[in-house]
């Protein structure tokens, strides 16, 4: 690679036109410290202030703390935030595992079109599916129709305005995010593993329990979490399908802070939110490093 | 023995792609319900339909939702040629150069995607109101905001574009006296297409449809469509939503459809 009186720069020299990108990073990373961390901190500074009436004083206090976690109310809305959480998490899951498996195994050439169909759902947004299970699962609603028209149920069936219309609604937009995590563990795994067990006798099942499985238990938590992380802070969903008295951490940090103007709570709850889905992730960091380590 | 071969491969295989279908049939039931509510001409829920109709398709495209759908899609726009800006110059430099600090800033880049939308929405409302700013809520804000939550998506696409490039293309590009902007333009660039538009178009997607950030920021006059959905929905299920609704993913759909033509990022699709 010379052309020149000087061989031995040409490359090096080269290389260096080609890099020294470094200030390029100064851009993106401005703007994110002024617009997103700046906000960030200034959030968790006013969760440590004291409220009355409206009003912020610039007081050094725990009690917005105190409050969320000794208060039942507040307490109430925080555990059931968690275990609708952890519900859906659990119910993504489930239910992206065989699609995922059938995803990566399946040598159909219509392969991109079933990837582009688990993707597209994320196009139409929150609010479009939500309304949807809305209309499907209302008393007056479709399933509620379909039931009692077929004789099944008498009554309609409660399943909106309460936390097991959010559960619904939620496992069914986090699915594609689910789908994609296990389907990244699973295209991981090293074919030729599952051919050695089946050379060795052990059927599809049995390959697939002792073998597949094990190997993507990152996956599968990385799934089971991630749906647990977005759905502790989900907003859209809670509100439109629950109802007076189904208030989850998101929907609580909304009403506090343009209702009842207590910004300082409001912060509160969100660092406490925040905190939550950082401990997540946190979490799923020390076990993947594991597995990793472990294999 | 062809029997046990149906019981112990073609039965368990139809078994799964039962299920397999069962759910992909879950995944569309609420899209496909608000589209035939969209069709229907009365507010009663009839299935199937014994009359298709367009109306609610008329009475949705009213300024009613034109204003909102206007401000979303000028929006997801804004935010998707500012977040790709600066998400191609992030990616550049974490990709292509080794330096101190390197991971945290690749960390710092990805930060947005850890926290949750709506603290992030409330802590950049705060902020605003509490710097003086109160006058750039609305548009402005918005627009920065989801910037933020776009730029992750750009640095990821870009890089892994990046990444795929034979730097000895460039080299050779150079050698044969191309300056570094032309190699940029006319090599780099091309290649890292797939990367650039997979990434705005997920910008614009997460933009158009956002309501956690959007929530706490929107001002009268300066709603998002989402947003305006969803405070209409205080009126119960009303079918024109379902005609909104449905129009606002036509419009995502071919905003798509563009991109992809553009930057043919459809082979992310194989890699997944």
């Amino acid at each position: 690679m010379s052309s020149g009186p000087e061989p031995s720069n040409t490359a090096p020299r080269a290389r260096r036109e080609v890099s020294g990108y470094v200030p390029l990073v100064l851009p993106p990373l401005i703007f994110l410290v002024v617009v997103f961390m700046i906000p960030l901190l200034i959030l968790g500074a006013l969760s440590f202030l004291r409220h009355d009436a409206g009003l912020i004083i610039n007081e050094f206090t725990l009690e917005n703390y105190l409050k969320l976690f000794t208060d039942w109310f507040y307490l109430r809305v925080i555990y059931r935030t968690l275990a609708v959480s952890l519900i859906v998490g659990a119910f993504v899951t489930i239910l992206s595992y065989p699609v995922a498996y059938f995803l990566t195994r399946t040598r159909s050439r219509w392969k991109p079109l079933f990837v582009a169909l688990v993707l597209a759902p994320e196009l139409s947004g929150v609010v479009l599916r939500t309304y949807g299970w809305l209309a499907i699962l209302e008393p007056e609603g479709l399933l509620n129709g379909l039931l009692q028209r077929i004789g099944l149920i008498d009554a309609p069936l409660k399943l909106v305005h309460n936390y097991t219309g959010i559960t619904i609604g939620l496992t069914h937009v986090l699915l594609t995010f689910g789908i994609l995590t296990v389907m990244a563990s699973l295209q991981a795994v090293d074919p030729t593993l599952e051919q050695a067990a089946q050379n060795l006798g052990a059927s599809r099942v049995r390959t697939f329990l002792h073998v597949t499985l094990p190997l993507t238990l990152p996956g599968i938590m990385g799934s089971f979490f991630l749906a647990f992380a977005i759905a502790a802070g989900a907003y859209a969903t809670p509100a439109i399908l629950g109802g007076k008295t189904t208030e989850v951490l998101a929907t609580m940090i909304y009403s506090q802070l343009l209702f009842f103007m207590n910004w300082p709570l409001a912060s509160a709850a969100a660092v406490v939110l925040l905190a939550l889905v950082l401990g997540t992730f946190v979490l799923l960091g020390r076990l993947g490093i594991r597995r990793e380590a472990a294999l | 023995m062809r029997w046990q071969r149906l019981i112990r491969r073609d039965l368990p295989r139809a078994a799964f792609m039962c299920v397999i279908s069962v759910i992909y049939g879950f995944m569309f039931l609420p899209i496909a319900v608000v589209l035939v509510m969209s069709l229907s001409p009365t507010k009663l829920l009839e299935f199937p339909p014994r009359v298709l109709s367009i109306a609610w398709y008329l009475a949705a495209l009213t300024p009613d939702w034109i204003g909102p759908a206007r401000v979303s899609f000028t929006l997801a726009l804004g935010a998707a040629l500012l977040s790709t800006l600066l998400g191609v110059a992030g990616a550049f430099a974490v990709v292509r150069h080794q330096f101190p600090g390197r991971q945290a800033v690749l960390a710092a880049l990805q930060s947005p995607l850890a926290v949750p939308s709506i603290v992030a929405g409330v802590a950049i409302l705060q902020f605003f109101t509490l710097a003086g700013a109160k006058a750039l809520l609305g548009f402005p804000a918005l627009l920065l905001a989801h910037t933020v939550e776009a730029i992750p998506f750009i640095v990821r696409t870009v890089s892994i574009s990046l990444q795929g490039v034979d730097r000895n293309l460039e080299l050779a590009a150079m050698n044969l006296g191309a300056r570094r902007w032309q190699t940029l333009r006319h090599v780099t660039f091309p290649l890292i297409k797939p990367g650039i538009f997979a990434g705005a178009a997920f910008a614009f997607i997460i933009s158009f449809n956002n309501v956690n950030i959007s929530l706490f920021l929107v001002r009268p006059g300066e709603i998002t469509l989402p947003i305006r959905i969803m405070n209409f929905m205080e009126y119960g299920v009303e079918p024109i939503l379902a005609a909104v609704n449905i129009l606002s993913l036509v419009a995502v759909l071919v905003v798509v459809v563009i991109a992809e033509r553009f930057g043919g990022f459809t082979r992310f699709l194989y890699g997944r």
